[in-house]
This record gives structure tokens, C-alpha cells and sequence, in this order.
């Protein structure tokens, strides 16, 4: 074997040790660190409290959002109820409210889906955040006990449908509508006229229908009488103390107050697990970046302000 | 195995450091057979190169996968990487008039590579002196690459027999083909974005 030879062979086998000390160094003091910094975190298992969070309007589709991350939406919610009801390590679930209530049909399918989970033995508890009101209280009354907040903005049964009347702006501005309608009623609540006597009377009854099924389902929810419920349901708002007193609600307290109360009422341990809804890291990412392209463009607001026609909602609206 | 054993990669490894034109004649005259050679030169880069970005500061238990299943994904983008130099080069050869040599592309800049392999133990120094370490894994991350440029130049001049000069603007070729279609990519990409934020 010739000298340059030997020469490469032995830079070679350099080579190879570096790497091999190098990759011992990496280990010793990645255990080292491993001690001082780190302990392991154990994710939970065994029986647990699903949590269930309400937020913003109560529709049936939600916001889309523009990185197609759905938020919100009574069929996202409806669906993590599911998940929680086939779920077999949930023994009672927390349902974080902060809403001011939504649409009629978007309201009741949470209340039905809660109720049927209630059936089933599941303890269900309701934290009132900022504002629980109208079908935010709806959905809370499904529970079997609920917690509030002292400042909490809650109450207001009743229901709502709102139109605007351009009529005076329309003749302002000239402008007149061409309408080829079916029935005398096809363009009720539209913007461009008023409202006859006839069409109030028919809105009305709608309404009141609507009134109706929301005080039964919170009588039903609360086990009190319609009567007991219907001098503060006019639609007034209330703060929890308030809600309490009325028997609204039950007791005062944070969202902590409203998982012990879970955990007491299912018989669970202190330390028992709490499964609250996940995002992966990318959606997290994704939403923050929406949030950020729609807050700087202002068109948030205007997304969520925007409705074509009217419609009739449990919804507090200030 | 009977090639193992007569020791005749040590002289590739030789000759592509100390004497990259000889190197290429040998390539020529052998028809491009160590072209397995190159491959596990490749390889020992990717290696070298996870453990020497693993030594610059504190790893978690992941390093090990890096090590393993991450060597293995950097190991097939260098492939990649290789694949798609050896074939720009090799297009734009026969685009200004030469004979079409891709094979001894592929083998010669896979063995160039072979300095970049010094990158570990030389930041391996820097961190048991406690000095500097990332500054000079990113300084010899730029001489190694520049030998290894120097190296493929040396060797398309010489498969070739083209000026020095002009196997400079050959191997920098891809490089400014690459930049520019991912600039115009970069553009196209960030059109698009506002485009779609717009219409929100």
C-alpha cells in the first residue's frame, strides 16, 4: 500500500471517530438536560369532563374562513357533542357558553343534541362567559346545573326578527322595485315597503311559536314551571347574580368553579382529566393568519354584520 | 467486493481532493463505474452534516430521529439535487455544442462533494473549544462548498476540454436558472396570495 494511501485511509477512519464522539457528545448532554429541564408530561387518560365551547353567533354553517378552517357553526358543535357522546371516558361534560344567541333552528338542534346526551346520564354543566343571552341561555338551560359569572350578560328570552325599512330612501332616491311574486306574502319583511297589518299579524305568530318552544325547553331544562319562568322572560337581560336569583342559573362562578362542579356531580376524582377540543399546530397557525388578514382589512365586521333578508333569532341584540 | 479490497476508491477520494482533471480522466476512461461510490459519498455527507448541525446547540431526544429517518429524506433531496445539477450541466453542455456526458456528471459532482465531509470535524473543534461554533459551521459550510464548486468546474473543464472560464459559467448555470424560476415562482406565489386575500 503506498503512503497516500495509508495517509486517506487514516483521515478516513478520523473521519468516522469524529463522527462517532461527535454523536456521544450530542447524547451525554442531551440526557444531562434531559434531567434538569424537562419532566415528562403524561396526556390524560381514564374517565374524564369533555369540554364544549360556544362562541360568537349561533348559525347553522359558521364562518368559513377564508384558509377553509370552519370556526364555529352548529354543526361543528353539534359534532363535537357527538364525539363526546361516543367517547366512553366522558362522565360529565362543561359547556363554555359565550354567545349572544343565533338562529332559531341553529339553537334548538344544540339544545336537542344536549338534552339527548342529558338523557343518557351524561352530567352536563354550563359556564356563562362574557354573554350567554337569549339562545346562548337557550342552550345553557339544557344543562343540569349552570355556572355564571357574576358580570355575565345573560336572559333575554325571547325572539327577534328585524328588517329594515328603506322605503322613505327608496322614494328619496327614485328608485323603484319590480316585484312578480307567487302570494301576497312572498316579499314579506321586505326593505323596500311597509309592513301590512296582515303580514305583522303572520310574523307575529311566528314569533310567538318561537317564544313558546324557547320557554317550554327552558322550563323543561330548568324543571320549573313556565309560569315560574315567564315574568322575567320578556326579553330583559340579566347579570348572573340576577339569573341566580330568578333560578336562571345556580351558582356564581369561573369556568374552574364549573369543571369541580362537573367532576363532583359525575363522582370523579379532583385530578380526573379534562378533555378540551384540540387544533392541530397548522390550524392554529391558519386561523391566526386569517384572524390577522381579516382584522387589518376591517372586513371581519363587515362579514359578520352582512345578512341578506331578514331572520327570526334567539338573539340578544343591543 | 474485489473492488473494496483493492483499495481503488481511496484513489477516486484521492484524486477528486487533491487532483479533480485526473479524477475526471479516469471517469471517462472507466466509463463512469464508481458511480456507487458517489452515492455513499453522498450519503456520509448527509450524516456528517445532521451530526455537525446537531452539535451548535442542545438536542432533545428527536436528534436520534434526524439522525435516522431525517438522513434518510435529506439523503434523497441531495440525490435529488445532484440528479437535477448533473442534468442542467449536462443540457446546457449539449445546448452549446458538446457531447452529452450525464453519467460522468452525476459521479463527478457526487464525489465533489466529498469536502463538505470535513465540515464535522472542524466545527467539532470549534464546539470543544467553545468557540464561535455556528459562525464557523456557516464560514467552512462556504469554503467547503467553494472547494467542492471548484472541484465540479475543474471536471466539466476537463470532460470537456472547455476553458476554465467557461466551465464556470456552465456550473453556474443551474444555480442561476434555479434562482430565477424560483424568483418568478416567489412572484407568482405572492400574485396569487394577494389575488385571494382580496377577493375574501
Amino acid at each position: 500500500m503506498d503512503k497516500n494511501r495509508k495517509i486517506l485511509i487514516s483521515i478516513l477512519a478520523l473521519l468516522v471517530l469524529s463522527a462517532v464522539l461527535a454523536v456521544i457528545d450530542i447524547s451525554m448532554r442531551m440526557r444531562s438536560v434531559q434531567r434538569e429541564r424537562f419532566s415528562l408530561a403524561v396526556p390524560g387518560v381514564g374517565p374524564g369532563v369533555g369540554v364544549v365551547r360556544i362562541n360568537g353567533p349561533i348559525e347553522m354553517a359558521g364562518s368559513e374562513g377564508g384558509f377553509a378552517i370552519s370556526s364555529g357553526g352548529s354543526e361543528a358543535i353539534i359534532q363535537r357533542i357527538a364525539a363526546l357522546e361516543a367517547d366512553s371516558r366522558i362522565k360529565a361534560v362543561v359547556v363554555r357558553i359565550n354567545s349572544p344567541g343565533g338562529t332559531v333552528a341553529a339553537t334548538q338542534e344544540i339544545y336537542q343534541k344536549l338534552m339527548r346526551l342529558r338523557q343518557r346520564n351524561v352530567v352536563l354543566v354550563a359556564s356563562l362567559g362574557d354573554i350567554a343571552a337569549s339562545g346562548g341561555y337557550y342552550i345553557a338551560s339544557a344543562c343540569n346545573y349552570i355556572v355564571t359569572n357574576q358580570g355575565t350578560l345573560t336572559g333575554s328570552i325571547g325572539v327577534i326578527a328585524v328588517s329594515p325599512n328603506l322605503q322613505g330612501l327608496f322614494q328619496k332616491l327614485g328608485i323603484k322595485m319590480n316585484v312578480i311574486k307567487s302570494g301576497a306574502y312572498k316579499d314579506i319583511l321586505s326593505s323596500y315597503r311597509d309592513l301590512t297589518p296582515e303580514e305583522r299579524e303572520l310574523i307575529q305568530v311566528l314569533i310567538d311559536s318561537s317564544y313558546n318552544q324557547f320557554l317550554k325547553d327552558v322550563a323543561l331544562g330548568r324543571n320549573l314551571g313556565i309560569d315560574d319562568i315567564r315574568p322575567y322572560a320578556d326579553g330583559r337581560v340579566m347579570s348572573g347574580d340576577m339569573a341566580v336569583k330568578y333560578r336562571l342559573a345556580d351558582e356564581i362562578g369561573s369556568f374552574e368553579v364549573a369543571l369541580e362542579k362537573a367532576k363532583k356531580k359525575a363522582k370523579l376524582p379532583e385530578d380526573a382529566p379534562v378533555y378540551d377540543e384540540q387544533r392541530s399546530p397548522l390550524d392554529q397557525f391558519l386561523m391566526t393568519l386569517e384572524g390577522a388578514v381579516l382584522n387589518r382589512s376591517g372586513l371581519q365586521n363587515r362579514v359578520m354584520r352582512y345578512r341578506g333578508g331578514y331572520m327570526i333569532e334567539y338573539r340578544y341584540q343591543p | 467486493m474485489a473492488s473494496f479490497r483493492s483499495l481503488k476508491w481511496i484513489d477516486y477520494v484521492y484524486y477528486i481532493l487533491i487532483e479533480p482533471r485526473r479524477f475526471a480522466r479516469m471517469i471517462i476512461v472507466e466509463d463512469a463505474r464508481p458511480i456507487w461510490g458517489g452515492a455513499l459519498v453522498a450519503a456520509a455527507v448527509t450524516v456528517c452534516d445532521v451530526i455537525a448541525a446537531g452539535m451548535l446547540g442542545v438536542e432533545s431526544p428527536f436528534f436520534y430521529y434526524k439522525l435516522t429517518y431525517g438522513a434518510i429524506l435529506f439523503f434523497i433531496v441531495l440525490i435529488v439535487k445532484i440528479v437535477v445539477l448533473a442534468g442542467l450541466v449536462d443540457l446546457l453542455c449539449q445546448f452549446i455544442g458538446y457531447q452529452g456526458k450525464v453519467k460522468e456528471f452525476l459521479v463527478l459532482i457526487s464525489y465533489a462533494l466529498f469536502p463538505q465531509i470535513f465540515l464535522l470535524p472542524v466545527v467539532s473543534v470549534f464546539k470543544v473549544f467553545h468557540f464561535a461554533a455556528p459562525f464557523f459551521y456557516v464560514f467552512f459550510s462556504i469554503v467547503f462548498f467553494v472547494w467542492t464548486a471548484l472541484i465540479v468546474i475543474q471536471g466539466i473543464s476537463e470532460l470537456h476540454a472547455m476553458e476554465f472560464f467557461r466551465a464556470v459559467l456552465v456550473f453556474l448555470f443551474p444555480y442561476a436558472f434555479l434562482g430565477i424560476l424560483s424568483f418568478l415562482s416567489f412572484v407568482l406565489v405572492v400574485i396569487l396570495s394577494f389575488g385571494y386575500v382580496s377577493f375574501l
